[in-house]
């Protein structure tokens, strides 16, 4: 039961990092100063995206045993996009944390930096997109065993 | 422009490196792997221990984070790049959207 509450959790964390990665992009794409509300929606939206990933990371093990050999036998493709999906996912998370650093630490006058930071998170959030539906159809084929 | 303003554009700068740099190191390191054992294979693939996720995961990061500080060390001497590399940045970070993509799908 553990396991499927986990596995939903993580898939839901996914989602919402995934919404939510593109509104730092909205907000820095003109350069402008962060106040103190858009800079806890980008320090928010690159937790989700971390506490996703950590989710994955987390029940990544049990999956392993228990999900990945039934999941191939069930769909080799939906098995190759689950391995697509982890591999999209180190990046979002890196592009993630390399935005809020730049966009959080960025001086008064580099607005160049705000809008390479907005780029980087745009770059994440479509990314994230991918994952979410990727995990998404992998799910839909092969979950963790019920009783898990 | 204050030190402390050249050095904080500096660190602002040199994570967007890392966050640029650390997926396209990832995903050179499974290419590497696919090249030197071939296609991907669901056989392989269900055999591999869990462990070569977070070999990736670990070399990829300490890649991306020493040319970072690479990053870091040129544009703290020579401020003035800043703006042309920022314009960079935003390029290649926009070109990572189908490059990641499609390594990932043809690279599973």
């Amino acid at each position: 039961m553990w396991l499927r509450i986990f596995e939903s959790l993580h898939g839901h964390l996914g989602v919402l990092a995934a919404a939510s990665l593109f509104h730092p992009a909205v907000l820095l794409r003109k350069g402008q100063q962060l106040s103190r509300g858009s800079k806890l929606a980008v320090i928010l939206a690159t937790l989700f995206a971390v506490s996703a990933f950590g989710g994955g990371v987390f029940i990544y093990e049990d999956y392993r045993q228990l999900v990945k050999r039934n999941l191939f036998r069930a769909s080799t493709q939906a098995g190759f996009f689950f391995e697509t999906k982890e591999h999209l996912a180190y990046g979002v998370v890196a592009l993630a944390l390399g935005a809020a650093v730049c966009a959080l630490l960025a001086p008064k006058e580099a607005r160049h930096l705000r809008k390479a930071s907005a780029a980087a998170y745009f770059t994440a959030a479509v990314l994230a997109t991918g994952v979410c539906l990727l995990g998404t159809y992998v799910a839909a084929i092969q979950g963790f065993p019920e009783g898990k | 422009m204050k030190t402390s303003d050249v050095k904080r554009s500096a660190v602002a700068a040199a994570a967007i490196v890392f966050g640029l740099v650390a997926p396209v190191t990832y995903h050179s390191i499974r290419i590497y792997e696919r090249l030197r054992n071939g296609p991907a294979d669901a056989a392989m693939i269900i055999s591999e221990a869990r462990t070569t996720f977070y070999w990736r995961f670990g070399i990829a990061t300490w890649w991306a984070g020493l040319i970072a500080v690479v990053a870091y060390r040129v544009l703290l001497n020579r401020p003035e790049r800043l703006v042309s590399r920022s314009t960079a940045m935003i390029y290649s970070s926009i070109a990572l959207v189908p490059l990641l993509s499609w390594l990932a799908y043809r690279y599973p």
